[in-house]
Parts: C-alpha cells; structure tokens; sequence
C-alpha cells in the first residue's frame, strides 16, 4: 500500500477519525477505502481503547471518506446495546462522544508534520519567548486545536504530552501570539465540550522550560496484538521501515539544553 | 495464506466472553482464527475469517449467546470482500 508520506500539500487534505474501541474504526476504515480513492497516512491505537485513523487525498475525495467513515462507524456507537452496555462498563457517562471525525481541507504545514510523526520545522519565524498550551479531549479536538493554533498567530508548535485521549499541545512565541493562539483554541474546544484546561507563560523559568514534553511522533500506548500462531507485533504496521522515524530532538529554542532529548527518552519509557 | 472472503470481528470487554465467543464461533461455522487483538483500556478482539456466510454466522452465533448479558460489552461485525489495504492496515 501507499503511504501518504509525500503528499503534495497543494492538493490533499487530511481526514481524521477517532473511536472508542477497535470495532468502529474498524468498520470506518473499510467503508473509507471502498467510499472514495485516498490513502491511510497513519493508523493507531492512541491508547485507552481510542483508536485513530488519518487519511489524506483530494478535498472531495476526504469527505466522502470521512462521511461514509462516520457514518459505518456510527452503527456500532451510538445505537442499540452498544452505548448502553459501553457506559455501564465504564462506570458513567463518556466524557466525549465515542465517535469523532473531522475533516481538514488544508491544514497548516506542522499540522502534517505532527499527523505524519515529524518533528515540527520552523514555520513563520516567532522571536518570543512565551509558551502556552491548551489541553483537549480526544485526538481529533487535538488536531483541530493545533490547525487553529498555528493559523490564528504567529506561533510555533514545540510539542505534545498529556495521557490520550488527552492532549497537550504546545505553543511557543511573543506573549501576544501565544495568548491569541492558545485563547482561539480553547474557545473552539470549549464549544465542542472537549476543554480541559490552557494556561500561558509569558517569560517561563528555564527549569520550567525544560520539564516540557516534547513528542512528536504519535505512537501506540497501550495496545499490542497477539497475533496466531507464531507472529508477535507492536500494532499495526504503517508500511517501510523509514514510515517510522526516528525520535527528534527537542526545539523549543533558547531555553533549550543540550542534553534534553537524552533526559526525554527513559522518562518517556517509564510514563508509557 | 487461505484466502479470505470475509473477516469476522467480535469485540469485548472481557478475555472470558473472549475465549468462550471465539470457541463458539469456530464450531458454529468454518471460520478460521487469525487473532486476538488487545485494543487498549478493556477492549479485546478477536478475528476470525473464511467465507461469508460462514463468518456472518459465526458472529451472529457469538452475539445471540451474550447480546443480553448485562455486565458484558460485546459488538461484532462483519467485513465482507476486504481491500488488499484494510487487510494490511490490520495486518491480517
């Protein structure tokens, strides 16, 4: 199979969707390979039970995935004794619907980068030293409040962390920028009900600065297969070997130390 | 590798109803096992594959036996003619 990891960015468009639970996404992703010609960028148990899958191609071509997606997955969350069942397991009512999707006609260029497991690049050159974040529920509000994030200010995305399917994403850049950027997002998670929490840092301590997380790749917590009768795999392969790359390195700039992506790597271990 | 006209997917929230709904599956129909898949959080699958009648009957034999439980979450579904990308993506 393809991968869509040179899409040209003039023509695709990114789909995501996101379940509670394997069957769902399941169902969605065949309806969305028979629906429309696209491609899987990446598909992963985010850990939790959530499981997300990103698709990119032509605008039409996604949202007649995306629809037909949500639709197929819909039949298997939201009726009959699958919710019922779903919130009695889980002690109460889910804090977000088991199902989301969305569909991003053209998203900015680190929003690719995170989705495709790339370290952010540089984009628009922001000389402050402010940090903000907003954290949100569900890996689609995280897309979503990234895309916003970057396109309302002049702001670089620095990384992610929070336990999924909660995310915290990052934002570095003049008080300003951050404040705006980080106040757009968490306006727009809000209405959605999937806000957590946000906060700014006009001038963080440097000991501070360091304690940010910084992942980039988005990768399996939680879920292994058991495969029968002789194959033992770590989630589903997402094509080569060079699909996978390897970790960056941290680029919050002039807080940065040198031996942060060395402290990063265990810690990271020991928090999965 | 057999061919695969169909896969059968059941999902639980419990290894037993796992095990017994797999074991239920394979002798109500010829269907195959291919795997079990832990989801993540409490969620375990089980795929199984063969002919499509086969596996729609598998899955609707598993679901009757333990769709009125009240503490078991179980949902199945059936993937008919699979693209050769949804058999990768899920590495079956």
């Amino acid at each position: 199979m393809a991968q869509g990891n040179n899409p040209d960015t003039r023509l695709a468009s990114l789909g995501v969707v996101e379940t509670l639970g394997l069957l769902p996404l399941v169902e969605a992703t065949d309806a969305m390979l028979k629906a429309a010609n696209i491609e899987v960028m990446r598909w992963e148990k985010i850990g939790l039970g959530w499981a997300v899958c990103c698709i990119t191609g032509s605008v039409g071509a996604v949202r007649a995935s995306v629809e037909a997606g949500h639709r197929a997955a819909d039949r298997l969350t939201q009726t009959g004794i699958a919710s019922d069942a779903m919130s009695r397991v889980l002690g109460g009512p889910l804090p977000f619907p088991a199902l989301n999707s969305c569909l991003l006609a053209n998203p900015a260029p680190q929003t690719w980068e995170w989705v495709m497991g790339k370290p952010p690049s540089r984009g628009r050159q922001s000389t402050g030293n402010a940090i903000g974040y907003v954290e949100v529920l569900g890996f689609v509000s995280a897309i979503l409040a990234l895309d916003l994030m970057l396109k309302g200010a002049n702001v670089n995305f620095t990384g992610y962390g929070g336990i999924p399917p909660r995310y915290v994403l990052w934002a570095q850049g003049d008080v300003g920028a951050v404040r705006t950027a980080v106040e757009a997002a968490a306006a727009m998670a809000r209405e959605g009900g999937r806000f957590v929490s946000s906060d700014i840092m006009a001038r963080p301590e440097v000991d501070t600065a360091e304690t940010i997380p910084s992942r980039y790749e988005i990768r399996p917590i939680t879920g292994f297969s058991l495969a029968l009768p002789h194959r033992l795999r770590l989630s589903a392969p997402t094509g080569g070997g060079e699909t996978r790359p390897a970790r960056a390195e941290k680029k919050v700039e002039k807080v940065e130390p040198a031996e942060q992506s060395e402290q990063t790597g265990p810690a990271e271990q020991a928090e999965d | 590798m057999m061919q695969r006209h169909a896969i059968g997917i059941l999902e639980t929230n419990s290894w037993g109803v796992a095990t017994t709904g797999l074991d239920q599956m394979l002798k109500s129909a010829n269907v195959n096992i291919i795997k079990y898949d832990l989801v993540g959080g409490v969620w375990i699958a089980v795929y199984v594959a063969g002919d499509i009648n086969a596996v729609r009957q598998a899955v609707d034999t598993a679901l009757s036996r333990y769709g009125e439980s009240p503490s078991v979450m179980i949902r199945g579904t059936v993937i008919a003619n699979p693209t050769p990308e949804f058999l990768q993506l899920y590495d079956l």
